[in-house]
């Protein structure tokens, strides 16, 4: 058993060594002999195997390092370890058992002291108030410990460092936020499950009376002095309860939407690209209820009008443009030929359906226009007997009509109005 | 709300149109300047745009475009492929244990778009992507605002969280569908007992 003073000095002397130790403890519960020369030999480069193995058994000697029964691996000194945390702020995560177990304890040693109040036992309540004040120490280490391990995993969640995988990292963060955090939220919470203010601020009044009570009755003055220390201690401890459980909500909140996010999308791309591979791309991706989202832009096509080199040619032409001088023509008195060519066939069509029944329409024809032309006439006949105004009936003798210039053989057409026909 | 827009206040308009106008996203990441009076003079720029007819789209998380209901086939097609080739990235890199919801810290290489490619294959083949063109669908991202270049590494802009919620949101609608059918089929066996 090493003396206290011996440990002391060896934290001194091999202090690097000793935090390097604490530090990889979390990954290596033990120690083999390679691994402790070779932490050795990172720090003392300059010293030789006998050397290295010399120093890692004057950390055995001074309980630094402690066997293992029944192995050669040793272990860190437990004590040695929390004290180079502590001081490294190397923590880890406290459980929030033990925190709630501890303020569980003010309750019971509030009542302690109001008890001592009641009995005017001044040794029952110095006990107290030293226990007391004890214990809200502990309280208070606890919480800056928790809160530091918090932004610790916080870092290491949101670092870059691809040695340790994201899932890990992730569910460190979720783990911490449901076994810390939550039940440390619920402990401060100001509603009824909340235990914490109301032993706080019990202790407080309680803490207050008992001060009152000692000024009244003149107690020592160094009892009165300790029973203030541990009030504001109390004060204090309020105070730190409230920031610490805000700040880790503070840190982990976002990592914790991050992480479901993360993990959200994970799984969608995951599933949808299975998707893509049996439907295709484009079936994968449209749908009718989320054709809202599917992202899409407005691109405005900008249609340009360039002119070509034809046109400086058009141009140019223009400009140069003389006017070809035509003669206008003269104008001379002479017979007007082919005038009576001319005939309005909507007025002949009003005549033909007063004239009906008509027996011949050549004849008809001749007889009311005799300056027409003979191409003229028959072309009329032609256009007259499919008229859908009246019947033409196609008679079945011939005859023959003479015009101005050709004799017609043919067979007459007489006219008559719908109706007439019918009856 | 007065009915004058002061247009000399609004002294990134014609940037602003210019970008919009030829489908590229306005990210807050890449042109801090600009978005800065487009967020606080949003009232003004939104409502000239809609006398314009034009629909303008501000995101929160740092990203605006004109939107457009009617969607060209070739648009459509584009934003297919981009959707293929930032689901191929994500998966590739959700699998390589980054981060999703920072994607705008990825270096994007070539060897990046290789690693991708290969965990891929089959679908991007199906859809005749090479590795190569997957390089260029970037370069079109780029000039429609959803990635930049930063001396010949790509990162990608806050626009393409449009891609991660199309993806959310189909995602989301499977999912009802799947619980939907399994409510039916028990139902139906029910009703089989019961008769």
């Amino acid at each position: 058993m090493a003396t206290p003073k011996s440990l002391v000095a060896h934290l001194h002397k091999h202090w690097e060594i000793i935090e390097e130790l604490a530090r990889i403890s979390r990954e290596h519960l033990i120690f083999d002999d390679d691994l402790l020369l070779k932490v050795v030999a990172r720090f003392m480069p300059q010293t030789d195997d006998e050397e290295r193995a010399g120093v890692v058994r004057s950390l055995l000697n001074a309980d630094i390092l402690l066997p293992l029964s029944r192995s050669t691996s040793v272990q860190l000194n437990v004590l040695i370890l929390e004290f180079v945390r502590g001081l490294s702020k190397e923590h880890e995560l406290g459980l929030s058992d033990v925190l709630k177990a501890k303020i569980e304890a003010i309750k019971r040693l509030t009542d302690q002291l109001a008890e001592a109040l009641e009995d005017h036992d001044p040794d029952l309540m110095k006990r107290s108030a030293i226990q007391l004040s004890d214990l809200l120490r502990q309280i208070t280490q606890q919480l800056e410990q928790d809160r530091h391990a918090i932004l610790e995993l916080a870092e290491q969640a949101k670092s870059s460092d691809v040695s340790i995988p994201i899932q890990k990292r992730y569910r460190a963060v979720l783990e911490a936020y449901d076994q810390y955090v939550e039940p440390m939220n619920e402990m401060m919470d100001s509603g009824l499950k909340g235990a914490f203010y109301p032993y706080i601020e019990r202790a407080e009044k309680v803490l207050d009376k008992a001060m009152e009570v000692l000024s009244a009755r003149g107690a020592l003055y160094t009892q009165r002095l300790q029973l203030r220390q541990v009030a504001y201690q109390v004060k204090e401890l309020r105070r730190l309860g409230r920031i610490v459980a805000q700040q880790c909500a503070d840190i982990l909140l976002p990592l914790r939407d991050e992480v479901r996010q993360h993990n959200e999308l994970s799984s969608a791309i995951s599933a949808l690209l299975g998707q893509v591979r049996k439907k295709g791309l484009s079936r994968s991706l449209s749908s009718k209820l989320s054709n809202e989202t599917f992202p899409v832009w407005r691109r405005e096509r900008r249609i340009r009008i360039s002119l070509g080199d034809e046109i400086r040619s058009i141009m140019a032409a223009a400009q140069d443009y003389e006017p070809a001088a035509e003669a206008f023509p003269e104008s001379f008195e002479g017979p007007c030929e082919g005038m009576q060519d001319f005939i309005d066939e909507n007025q002949l069509r009003e005549q033909l359906k007063a004239d009906l029944p008509i027996e011949n329409l050549m004849t008809w024809l001749q007889h009311r226009h005799p300056t027409l032309s003979d191409p003229i006439i028959l072309r009329l006949y032609h256009d007259l007997v499919r008229d859908p105004l009246w019947i033409a009936e196609l008679s079945e003798s011939q005859t023959m009509t003479r015009l101005r210039s050709v004799k017609v053989t043919y067979n007459p057409h007489r006219l008559t109005t719908p109706h007439e026909h019918v009856s | 709300m007065s009915n004058t827009i002061d247009l000399n206040a609004l002294t990134k308009l014609s940037n602003v149109f210019k970008d919009l106008s030829n489908g590229k996203h306005i990210n807050r990441v890449e042109d801090p300047s600009v978005w800065v009076e487009l967020e606080e003079a949003r009232e003004e720029y939104c409502s000239l745009f809609e006398s314009l007819g034009f629909d303008l789209r501000i995101d929160g998380r740092g990203f605006a475009w004109f939107h457009n209901d009617e969607i060209s086939s070739k648009i459509r097609k584009t934003s297919q492929q981009f959707a293929l080739l930032f689901m191929v990235i994500f998966d590739a890199q959700a699998d390589a244990g980054k981060p999703l919801m920072r994607f705008e810290e990825w270096p994007i290489n070539r060897d990046l778009l290789k690693a991708a490619y290969e965990l891929h294959q089959d679908v991007l083949q199906a859809e005749n992507l090479s590795v190569d063109d997957l390089f260029n669908l970037l370069e079109r991202a780029a000039r429609l605002g959803f990635a930049r270049n930063e001396h010949g590494t790509w990162y990608l802009l806050p626009a393409v969280c449009r891609y991660l919620d199309h993806f959310e949101a189909l995602f989301q609608e499977s999912s009802t569908r799947l619980t939907i059918y399994q409510t039916t089929t028990e139902d139906k066996l029910h009703g089989g007992d019961e008769a």
